[in-house]
């Protein structure tokens, strides 16, 4: 069932030519003998992220400042020990998996916000510092923290910023890069250098916006200067309730046709309604087919005008019943069956696979149709609970791992729902990154030339490829993924 | 180049497509003509030209409506001047899916009419929109007025499709609004002025065109008022999305030669700024607050704005509708880029926010010999563009640069110089000081294109 021992070959020295004992004893005299974590039991938990991979790591260290980081990398460098960087382990595409052969810098100590200053509208964090986290400590500046995943209560902003993490509020605020001023980062050599500045812009090449997203790859970010945004004056959220995928679609293309891009645009289908009534009652009707949850945000006179205009659409395009809520803990009982939907997942299959693939707007019902199909011809219950509005899909696969075959079975259908993504003018991921989860895929999207140049910018930043390797690209080794348990609560 | 220019290009595309010996002078980048000019019909002749200049080692220097070609540190020499202004279709636009695929000859006037047409528009703002093309916007990431209330360029560009050094069509990106496939090479391309790729296509997400477009004008007692008011005002809920701050000399140019003349001329399309004579004599700065949205809240933000803007000492407050306020957009863009009101200097400094209105103070003690500076701030994106007029020799003006990069150091932002005299950009780098990250620019550069054959020299540490 491990996986990363099978798809990537160890480089040459490593640990064994080092010797495992001088090499543990190296790094705890750079973070501190309690800052390293080696016992094989220790490291189960550094074994997994949300992903359906695994991989142990050698060690885990724990570093407390740049300089530590710094000097973990020009170890790891020399020795040809392979380093990830890990936040809090949320990820779903196997980016924070660990090499065999390699260590994990986790950042759970350096996990504080440094600065927020209201007239810069701007934030400096340390990257284990949680999303949700930042977000709290800016409204009290009557800010917020825009990149909103699903996992923002755990997951991280190193992270974050590794996959490029989107959520349900980045259809009207654009996803993590649209919100990362600069970088403090470390090099896999040890080197340290900053990447944007706090002003918008920065002369020369846009460093800090290929850093972004490239899945820990070129180096690790450790101290992160990100904008914040002024809360809305006035927020209001609907909620149509249609018979079908279909419909629901037809009204996501209606309230776009309108000129309207509202702050999140999700929908939930019926399987996903069917596990969320069985856990707690959202006030879903049972035999609803879709549900569509609309938030807009702005002036109160924006929200009101174009407020009306969304719930005249849902009624158009088959709306069985349309709420809306402007108080907080209204708009949150709205919001609360698509939060819990994947959790709730797990009331009808001991485990799921969750696919990212993304396609243009128009093309979701076709879509889905087909992914629907793939799910038939494997005979694989698909729940969907996505981002309509950017036409980001989440297709759940359910299934169970102690059936044999099951996880081959899903890991052909997870391939295929891919494929008609891709065939339909869309992407592989459209916010949890390739990782190893997906990079055989890469040739769906790009050309050998394509990722050749992408390889590129990868050897600029980390010519010996020390950081993070093995991801991404292909390199002709079947994926073969291990399990992940439903947990209440975790990510889409 | 010391060796015999290479031949074989006239083989490569048809004889329209070359222009003339004769015309190379009107390709010429900082006064240097080039040895050979390729005007490709489509993105495989130009995909052509391109491995015909990486197996002849010929230096490449992208081109799209050449209003920018000034940017950047001056060449040694000018190979090919690669025009690519007639790859100028559409390819694909999805009004329902709001992404547009397009060739980077494409002009913005061009593709904003496109879109218009579905009642949707990409937020790129060029000087000289008419011939600035997309591709020459993105290299460039040029911003304008409505920066602040849109971003720049890098958030409206989701997939590109570019010319390597070797000649090779690549992409990166797609057609989709959100997307993690692979590294994010959109935003590499984008404000690497051709130096990595020459761009060929690219994709957009598009917004919806607002129904409701405004514009305050509030003449101050001075430019300092001016900054400060705009950064109060920013902070308001209902305030303005984007706001400019023009020093008195600007002001009175934007007055005199874009919205008075159509006040007079009684232009039709909306109501124009009128402002008295007296106003203008005593304006020390000029803030221009935008407004675009629903009606009603259009409507709401102009008046909460207006009672502020007369609550911090604006002596007026004089609304324009949509013409009027888009003028002013474009006057703000074309600062600086027009021949008929060239400055001697023009800097782009780029900082934090919070410092814009200290920092606009700081330049605008700084003159040019006699002549005063003149100031184009944005104290929401967290830009200055400085302008001179005066007459100097060369010291001088190194002087003045010299002096503008202090204060934007001082103020944690940098400066980078726009356009000036090629004699005084060959004794500086343009871009300024070489940042931490240089040495990963250079491996970048290295990696993309080892014979230095993309716009050589013209970037930050003359790349």
């Amino acid at each position: 069932m491990t996986i990363y021992n099978q798809t990537s070959p160890a480089p040459s020295g490593g640990l064994a030519a080092f010797g495992v004992g001088e090499f543990i004893s190296r790094l705890q005299q750079i973070v501190g003998q309690s800052n390293v974590v080696f016992h094989p039991d220790d490291l189960l938990v550094f074994e997994y992220d949300g992903s359906i991979d695994r991989g142990m790591p050698r060690a885990v260290v724990f570093p407390l400042n740049t300089h530590e980081v710094s000097r973990v990398m020009a170890l790891c460098c020399q020795a040809r020990v392979p380093v990830v960087g890990r936040g809090s382990g949320t990820g779903l595409s196997g980016g924070a998996i660990s090499h065999p052969d390699g260590i994990q810098i986790a950042f759970t100590r350096m996990n504080r916000i440094l600065e927020v200053d209201r007239e810069n509208r701007h934030a400096v964090v340390e990257p284990g510092v949680i999303n949700l986290d930042l977000d709290t400590h800016a409204r009290r500046y009557g800010m917020r923290y825009a990149p909103d995943p699903s996992s923002q209560r755990a997951c991280s902003l190193g992270g974050n910023i590794a996959e490029n993490a989107g959520g349900p509020h980045c259809l009207a605020y654009g996803t993590t890069t649209n919100h990362v001023l600069g970088m403090e980062i470390v090099l896999e050599d040890g080197t340290v250098t900053a990447l944007g500045s706090l002003a918008r812009e920065t002369p020369g090449y846009d460093l800090r916006g290929v850093f972004t997203g490239s899945e820990g790859t070129f180096g690790i970010a450790t101290r992160i200067s990100v904008r914040l945004l002024p809360l809305p004056e006035a927020v209001k959220t609907y909620l149509g309730i249609f018979p079908g995928v279909e419909s629901a679609c037809t009204a996501v293309s209606a309230v776009i046709g309108h000129g309207i891009v509202p702050a999140a645009l999700e929908m939930i289908d019926a399987l996903s309604i069917r596990a969320v009534q069985n856990v707690s009652d959202a006030g879903y009707p049972e035999d609803a087919g879709a549900v569509l949850l609309i938030e807009l945000e702005g002036l109160q006179d924006e929200v009101d005008e174009t407020g009306l205009e969304v719930e005249a659409a849902l009624w158009d395009t088959g709306a069985s019943e349309v709420r809306a809520a402007a108080a907080a803990a209204e708009r949150e009982q709205l919001w609360k069956g698509r939060k819990g939907a994947l959790g709730a997942l797990g009331s009808l299959a001991p485990n799921y696979y969750l696919v990212d693939g993304v396609v243009p707007r128009t093309q979701l019902a076709p879509v889905l149709r087909q992914v629907a199909e793939v799910g038939r011809k494997h005979n694989v219950p698909i729940a969907n609970v996505f981002h309509a509005g950017d036409g980001n899909l989440h297709p759940c696969l359910l299934f169970d791992e102690r059936q044999p075959g099951a996880l081959e079975k899903i890991t052909a259908a997870g391939a295929e729902v891919l494929a008609v993504c891709v065939a339909a003018g869309g992407a592989l991921t459209g916010e949890h990154g390739v990782g190893l989860e997906k990079k055989e895929q890469m040739p769906l999207v790009y050309t050998e030339t394509d990722m050749a140049v992408m390889r590129r910018v990868r050897d600029a930043f980390a010519p010996r490829n020390n950081i993070n390797p093995g991801k991404i690209f292909p390199d002709g080794h079947r994926h073969q993924p291990a399990p992940h348990r439903p947990t209440p609560g975790m990510p889409a | 180049m010391t060796t015999p220019f290479p031949d074989g290009l006239d083989q490569l595309i048809p004889p329209n497509a070359l222009p003339p010996h004769t015309l190379h002078s009107e390709y010429a980048v900082d006064g240097l003509s080039p040895m050979a000019v390729a005007v490709p019909e489509n993105r495989r002749q130009a995909a052509d030209v391109m491995r015909w200049a990486a197996d002849n080692g010929v230096t490449v220097f992208p081109r799209g409506g050449g209003t920018k070609l000034g940017l950047g540190n001056p060449p040694e020499t000018v190979g090919l001047v690669l025009d690519l202004s007639r790859l100028n279709r559409v390819i694909d636009y999805q009004p329902g899916d709001m992404t547009a695929t397009v060739e980077a000859g494409i002009t913005l006037d061009e593709l904003q009419r496109e879109l218009a047409a579905a009642r949707q528009f990409v937020p790129l703002e060029s000087p000289l929109p008419r011939r600035a093309t997309v591709g020459g916007a993105l290299s460039t990431a040029s911003v304008g007025a409505m920066a602040h209330a849109y971003g720049p360029p890098r958030d409206w560009l989701i997939g590109i499709g570019v010319l390597g050094a070797d000649g090779l069509t690549t992409k990166a990106g797609g057609r989709v609004v959100k997307n993690v496939t692979g590294y994010d090479l959109n935003k590499l391309y984008t404000g690497s002025l051709g130096t990595l790729a020459v761009i060929v296509e690219a994709t957009f997400k598009v917004s919806p065109l607002q129904p409701q477009e405004r514009m305050l004008a509030a003449p101050f007692a001075s430019m300092p008022d001016a900054v400060a008011a705009g950064r109060e005002l920013l902070n308001h809920p209902a305030g303005p999305v984007s706001y400019l701050a023009a020093s008195s000399g600007l002001a009175r140019h934007l007055l005199s030669h874009i919205l008075q003349p159509a006040q007079d001329r009684r232009l039709p399309g909306g109501e124009w700024l009128s402002l008295t004579q007296a106003l203008q004599e005593s304006m020390g700065g000029l803030g221009l607050c935008f407004f675009s949205g629903r009606a009603a809240a259009v409507r709401r933000r102009v008046d909460e704005t207006s009672a502020a803007l007369l609550r911090s000492g604006a002596d007026d407050a004089a609304p324009t509708g949509a013409d009027g306020a888009a003028a002013a957009r474009q006057w703000a863009a074309d600062l600086g880029w027009q021949d008929d009101f060239a400055p001697t200097l023009s800097l782009k400094l780029s900082a934090p926010r919070r410092v814009i209105p200290a920092l606009t103070d700081a330049c605008l003690r700084i003159g040019l010999l006699e002549s005063p500076s003149e100031a184009l701030a944005d104290p929401g994106f967290g830009a200055v563009r400085l302008f001179f007029w005066g007459e100097s020799d060369d010291a001088g003006v190194l002087e003045t640069i010299a002096e503008t990069r202090r204060a934007a150091a001082r103020h944690g932002g940098t400066a980078i110089v726009e356009t000036c005299h090629p004699a005084i950009k060959a004794q500086l780098d343009v871009w300024g000081e070489e940042p931490p990250a240089m040495e990963l620019m250079r491996r970048l550069k290295q990696q993309f294109d080892p014979q230095r054959l993309l716009n050589p020299g013209r970037f930050l540490g003359r790349l």
